[in-house]
């Protein structure tokens, strides 16, 4: 056996047992299997182009070229999917290499086993051969550098993607890949061709060929495991086993046969044993620096968690404290910048109207430059809603996040083309990522993420945080156009209130300046020397008339008061007040009524130890109005008193007692009620029937009570119970707290200005 | 007191009314223009320079108020004496807007055309008497 026998040989097995290793070590991977191929491959190459210089049978050598050839070409084709199969590339544009390749495959194995690559051959000294070029020779030469040319290519792509242990891995191939392929492409295509004999170098390909596959085989096998150690004893014992197995292989005689085969059995124990004590050293050291490690990973992965922890609080916060919505966006997306690593900026766009619009941009220096770009009118970017309009449409429509290392891909349409590529290049944007965001399952918008930093960068880091930002977005926005929603509401009904208080305004104006007019002329005819004199039955009639009017009047104002009441709608202002003062106001008011009636009205009260208390003094008036009013219509002999205490507890009690003819305890019950008259048949004592129910609910909203004591023929007492408020009331219950709460105003203290307003008129009345 | 020769300028945009508060001064011996309207209010009285005025302040167009406003800022006017007519009012804060700068006020439904009289007379009384005009003084009722 020669020299070259015993190479070819090693080779081969080398081959086999290097296909097998791989596939060995993970069947799944489809790049092991592309490996295992391969390696056959180079096998079967190997073997054709030994034979090839050998002198055998010029017969069969044609076969053998062609065999040399068609593995060559097929050897290229897997070496490039094996090497695009470490760099991730777009599934559509893979699939269409993939068909390209295995159509470029068939069509030059047709081309070598139909002559067109080769056409012929010719015996050189018995041994060797020399070959004539056919029609696609060159062809077939530059499809296979460009195979070779892409996938190392692809490699090196690969190679400054990657990082760590997949680095490591993708160095040793390349390392091979390079060497080999050197030796290859020089000795067998380029020197032949170039002095048409290898006559003086021979044909290296085939021994080169070994380097790569040893290379490749493990970079694979021992991913993440490489160690100088265990790779310079591996190649040492793996030399030495060579040698050995050479001149085993090579020995001429019987005796050197049995030699060389004890040597080689002894060395290949030995080398197993070394080989294995030394890995397993290595293992151990290696199983110990996995573990600090992943210990300093998981440093590591908890500080960024912290990161981001504290960049989702940040956001938050916003979230929290801001809900006007373009404010609350543009704050998160200047926010992004601080909070997110490489991350230049963020740019949200929102579905309206149907279609997507410009929102709002991070402002900050590079966005500046944006502006510029564009022009500041953000909101005029909008475009209708389809698919594969640009990218953030597709995020929109498919509701998944995208990404890509150009800004065209998601400005583009509407912004030209050149112009986004451009503004890429001024605001340094390497990676962008794209996420829909939500409300209630349906995408409303989506937020771009800018960074500076490269996609495998970005996905180690940002990727989690981004995606969280985007859903407290998604939140946030839902929340805040709730919110404008709600405001909005709320605009559109206090408009209506609004409308509804003028319009109840407007009415009780227009309902009494004809009441005033009949009220004004009935006057006028009763005061005789005006309109001349009248007989005592017209003047009757006309008093009951004037008196229906004056009734009127008071109805319109009770039933105002009685829906606001019930409306809860009442608007009350409180002020700090002695309801003694009050009471005194009352006095003044109703002493003409009294007089009318020669009985006596007065007010009991020690004003001195009458605590103040905040209260709305025109309702606690018209209490006092009202009670006392039907006490004097009630009362025939005797009088009325109005009397001011402090009560039990903390509260102050005013009352209103009459000597009339009292309620019997059966009515009192009704007293309270809507449109309750229990002395009806009296003509005289007609009123609204609201008074008694105005006036309880007056005292309730005083958070009081009202109460009768009375018996038939007894007389009556009318009290209230009020609790002392020593602050002002910051809302009332049932009610609307109207105006600001200012100091209380002198005039409401010494009650002196409102009975001013109705004594002038109730005095002169009658 | 005989109130013959003094002239009222008398301001309501409801014609029943105005007729009747007119027909009630007129029987007092007041002379009486009345105006239906804010513009013509004021020009009324920056041409007639009347004795007093009767004030409606719910009116189209320019209201009783500017009316009242633009009256004080006139020199010509300035010193006129002037009730102001309203529709009652429970807040008393937006009441004391309304009757601030009149010599006194009136409640509509609250008020007979005798009670207007009476307001009337004493508004000229104190005016004659030298009083300031300009301050609501309700209390000299009393």
């Amino acid at each position: 056996m020669t020299i070259q026998e015993a190479l070819l040989t090693i080779i081969v097995i080398i081959c086999v047992f290097l296909s097998f290793i791989s596939l060995a070590s993970d069947k799944k991977s489809v790049r092991n299997k592309l490996f295992f191929v391969m390696s056959l491959l180079i096998a079967l190459w190997a073997v054709a182009t030994f034979f090839e210089e050998q002198p055998v049978s010029f017969s069969i050598k044609p076969l053998l070229v062609n065999a040399d050839f068609s593995a060559a070409f097929l050897i290229s084709v897997v070496f490039l999917f094996f090497t695009a199969s470490f760099v991730e590339i777009n599934k559509k544009f893979r699939n269409t290499i993939k068909y390209l390749l295995i159509g470029l495959a068939i069509f030059f194995v047709w081309a070598v086993i139909s002559n067109n690559v080769v056409s012929s051959i010719e015996n050189v000294n018995g041994a060797s051969i020399k070959i004539f070029q056919g029609g696609l020779y060159v062809w077939y030469t530059i499809a296979l550098i460009a195979n070779f040319s892409l996938g190392t290519y692809a490699l090196f792509v690969a190679f400054r993607r990657s990082s760590d242990g997949k680095r490591t891995q993708l160095k040793y191939i390349m390392f091979g890949l390079a060497v080999s392929a050197l030796v290859a492409v020089t000795t067998n295509l380029i020197i032949p061709q170039v002095y048409s004999v290898s006559s003086f170098i021979p044909r290296l390909g085939i021994y080169s060929i070994t380097i790569f596959l040893t290379t490749t085989t493990i970079a694979m096998t021992r991913y993440k495991l490489f160690n100088v150690k265990v790779l310079a004893t591996e190649l040492f014992v793996g030399i030495l086993l060579l040698v050995i197995l050479g001149r085993f292989l090579t020995s001429n005689t019987t005796t050197d046969f049995i030699f060389e085969g004890i040597i080689l059995c002894a060395s290949s124990l030995v080398s197993f044993f070394l080989i294995r004590s030394v890995r397993n050293e290595v293992f151990r050291r290696e199983e110990i620096e996995k573990l600090a490690g992943e210990k300093t990973a998981a440093l590591t992965e908890l500080e960024q968690r912290n990161k981001n922890l504290r960049a989702l609080q940040k956001i938050s916060d916003i979230v929290l404290n801001e809900s006007e919505m373009k404010l609350m966006t543009q704050k998160i997306l200047d926010e992004l910048p601080k909070q997110l690593d490489n991350c230049i900026g963020g740019f949200l766009s929102i579905v309206r109207k149907g279609e997507l619009m410009a929102y709002a941009l991070t402002t900050n220096h590079f966005n500046d430059k944006i502006y510029h770009a564009i022009g500041t009118d953000l909101e005029k970017y909008s475009f209708p809603i389809k698919k594969d309009f640009n990218r953030l449409h597709t995020a929109l429509v498919t509701k998944a996040s995208l990404d890509s290392d150009s800004l065209a891909d998601f400005i583009s349409p509407p912004i030209a083309k050149p112009v986004a590529m451009t503004l890429q290049k001024i605001i340094g944007a390497k990676h962008m990522e794209a996420f829909p965001l939500y409300a209630g399952g349906a995408p409303f918008g989506v937020l771009l993420f800018v960074f500076s930093a490269s996609r495998d960068q970005i996905h180690g880091k940002n990727f989690e945080i981004a995606k969280s930002v985007a859903d407290e977005m998604s939140l946030a926005v839902q929340r805040a156009e709730a919110f404008q929603q709600l405001k909005d509401a709320n605009e559109y009904l206090s408009q209506l209130d609004k409308m509804k208080d003028e319009f109840i305004s407007m009415a009780s104006h227009e309902l009494n300046t004809p009441l005033a007019a009949i009220e004004g002329y009935l006057s006028m005819i009763l005061d005789e020397h005006m309109g001349g004199k009248i007989d005592a039955k017209t003047k009757e009639y006309l008093s009951r008339a004037y008196a229906s009017s004056k009734r009127l009047a008071e109805l319109i104002l009770d039933l105002l008061n009685v829906s606001r009441i019930e409306q809860g709608r009442l608007k009350m202002k409180f002020v700090q007040v002695n309801l003694a003062d009050l009471a005194e106001s009352v006095i003044h008011e109703l002493q003409i009524k009294a007089d009318a009636k020669k009985i006596y009205l007065k007010v009991e009260a020690d004003k001195g130890k009458i605590p103040l208390t905040w209260c709305d003094p025109d309702r606690i008036r018209e209490v006092f109005v009202n009670l006392a009013g039907n006490a004097i219509k009630f009362t025939e002999k005797g009088g009325v008193t109005i009397k001011i205490a402090k009560g039990e507890g903390n509260t102050i009690v005013g009352s209103v007692t009459d000597t009339g003819r009292g309620i019997a305890k059966e009515d009192q019950k009704k007293l309270f009620q809507k449109f309750s008259q229990i002395h009806r048949e009296v003509d005289e004592h007609q009123g609204t029937g609201l008074g008694l129910y105005i006036s309880k609910n007056f005292v309730e909203l005083h958070k009081g009570r009202l109460s009768v004591e009375s018996d038939a023929g007894q007389g009556a007492t009318f009290s209230f119970e009020l609790p002392i408020v020593t602050e002002a009331p910051k809302q009332i219950e049932g009610a609307i707290l109207d105006g600001p709460l200012s100091a209380p105003k002198v005039v409401a203290a010494t009650g002196k200005e409102v009975p001013a307003i109705i004594t002038a008129s109730s005095k002169q009345t009658s | 007191m005989a109130e013959t020769g003094k002239s009222i300028l008398l301001v309501d945009d409801d014609l029943t009314l105005r007729e009747m508060y007119a027909e009630r001064l007129k029987a007092e011996g007041f002379v009486v223009e009345t105006a239906k309207d804010g513009e013509e209010a004021l020009q009324k009285a920056t041409d007639l320079r009347p004795n007093i005025v009767l004030l409606d302040v719910m009116m189209p167009k320019i209201n009783g108020l500017d009316v009242l406003k633009k009256m004080r800022e006139q020199d010509g006017t300035k010193g006129i004496p002037v009730i102001v007519l309203t529709a009652l009012i429970q807040d008393r804060e937006k009441m004391e807007s309304i009757t601030r700068g009149a010599d006194d006020y009136i409640v509509k439904s609250e008020t007979m055309p005798g009670d207007v009289i009476a307001k009337v007379k004493a508004v000229l009384e104190k005016h004659a008497a030298g009083a300031p005009a300009a301050q609501p003084t309700p209390e000299t009722k009393e």
